[in-house]
């Protein structure tokens, strides 16, 4: 089961970096029990096999230097770059022109992100043997209805609930909205941390990881945060409203800072799967340029 | 009184090489690359350089005892990396930068020889390689 979750969940990784990379042609991750994961649409997938073995046998060969951390091979029409995560391999072919650079800050940030993620998820699974169902992304209008007690809980409330789940033999409904909970939100921190100001919010509103891109100057506003028209498009459309105008970006350490939300207004920056925001604004949430966020909108309140 | 004539005293450097490696006479071009390569070997951070030509090849490592790991590594990356050339449909391989925990190693054709370039990991390897090519 839990071989199962890691390659669901690598393959969408693979799929949403190929997305946001136009140079990337394919890519695989090579696990280290020699499983080869790869995402749907990989027109190399007969050469795969070839591949991973050759890469062992070099990667055994490799302990002169310490093992193998990365490689690139230059050709003249592609390249391939094979880097180490977390005992694994990510190898990926690249147009000969590609941004290397951009390529690694993208899957030095993804993909260990969601290998952590993961990993607590299928900890906190071994605790809890229920069934492991996929979150669906979002679910509308009938489960908009915030569960109080299921409402941004604390770290060691979330503990306590996961040590009550398996004590107090709760309904199958709850156990499951807590894994629920857990997969959405897998690293909330103390209340405290949150910003007053911030309201509770239903747990299904939909929601994406972003990679921030620091952005300054004398005309931005400190509160302002651009993100991709399409995620914009689609959010507006999810909630049933005409323009989401706010959103809450939450780091993984559990600091959130709502903020209102324009366009990006850099073509080059569109589609990239980038939420820019105000130096001031990474100060406040301590991130850095590359790391993920979890970016959701904020509903606005009904006035009638 | 005539000056001392200054005595002039030629000293043939002799090359480390493998000796199962028969020696040959050495194209110019081959003998401006060793020299290029002793230049780069002398800087700081370089580790060493295997040349591996037709019939012959030349290993130059600080520690000999890693000399036989050095050159099984740099054969194996150069075959893999043909390998996923072939199957990947790179083209010709133009470079690979193979870089570990410790160290990292360059390797690419020139001519008919295949270089190995094997450095600490502060080392600007595309610099090597443009000194190199």
């Amino acid at each position: 089961m839990n071989d199962e979750i890691f390659n669901i969940a690598l393959r969408n990784a693979l799929s949403g970096i190929k997305s946001s990379i136009s140079d990337l042609n394919w890519s695989f991750i090579l696990t280290n029990d020699g499983t080869v994961v790869t995402s749907d649409d990989n027109p190399v997938g007969s050469n795969m096999t070839h591949a991973a073995s050759s890469l062992q046998s070099l990667a055994e060969k490799a302990n002169t230097i310490g093992g193998l951390d990365n490689v690139l091979i230059n050709g003249e029409k592609n390249k391939i770059y094979v880097s180490s995560i977390n005992d694994m391999y990510l190898v990926a072919g690249l147009a000969k022109n590609a941004d290397l650079v951009y390529f690694r800050t993208i899957t030095s940030a993804v993909l260990p992100t969601v290998l952590k993620v993961l990993d607590s998820v299928t900890s906190s699974l071994a605790h809890d043997p229920a069934p492991f169902k996929p979150t669906p992304a979002f679910s509308f209008p009938s489960s908009r209805s915030p569960k109080p007690e299921l409402l941004e809980p604390t770290s060691s409330e979330l503990t306590d609930n996961q040590e009550q789940a398996v004590e107090e033999n709760e309904t199958p409904e709850v156990e499951e909205a807590e894994e629920t909970e857990e997969i959405q939100k897998p690293t909330l921190d103390t209340a405290d941390e949150v910003d007053v100001g911030v309201d509770k919010q239903p747990q299904e509103l939909p929601s994406q990881q972003l990679i921030v891109d620091r952005f300054s100057g004398l005309m931005v506003k400190s509160d302002t945060v651009q993100l991709d028209v399409e995620i914009l498009k689609r959010w507006s459309d999810e909630l049933n409203v005409d323009n989401v105008d706010q959103v809450d970006v939450e780091t993984f350490s559990g600091k959130t800072v709502r903020c209102k939300a324009k366009v990006i207004n850099d073509p080059k920056l569109e589609g990239r799967g980038l939420v820019r925001i105000p130096e001031k604004a990474c100060q406040s949430l301590d991130v850095r340029r590359g790391e993920l966020v979890r970016v959701k909108p904020v509903v606005p309140e009904e006035s009638d | 009184m005539p000056a001392p004539r200054k005595k002039v005293v030629q000293v043939d450097v002799e090359e480390e090489q493998v000796d199962w490696a028969p020696r040959i006479e050495e194209p110019s071009s081959i003998a401006s690359l060793r020299v290029s390569l002793d230049r780069i070997k002398s800087r700081p951070g370089i580790i060493g350089y295997i040349v591996r030509g037709p019939t012959s090849a030349s290993v130059d490592v600080k520690d000999p005892s890693k000399i036989i790991d050095y050159a099984a590594l740099s054969a194996e990356a150069m075959e893999t990396s043909d390998s996923l050339s072939e199957s990947f449909d790179l083209g010709k391989v133009c470079s690979i930068v193979l870089e570990g925990k410790n160290a990292k190693i360059l390797l690419f054709k020139k001519g008919e020889q295949e270089l190995t370039v094997f450095m600490e990991k502060s080392v600007d390897h595309n610099a090597v390689c443009k000194e190199l090519s």
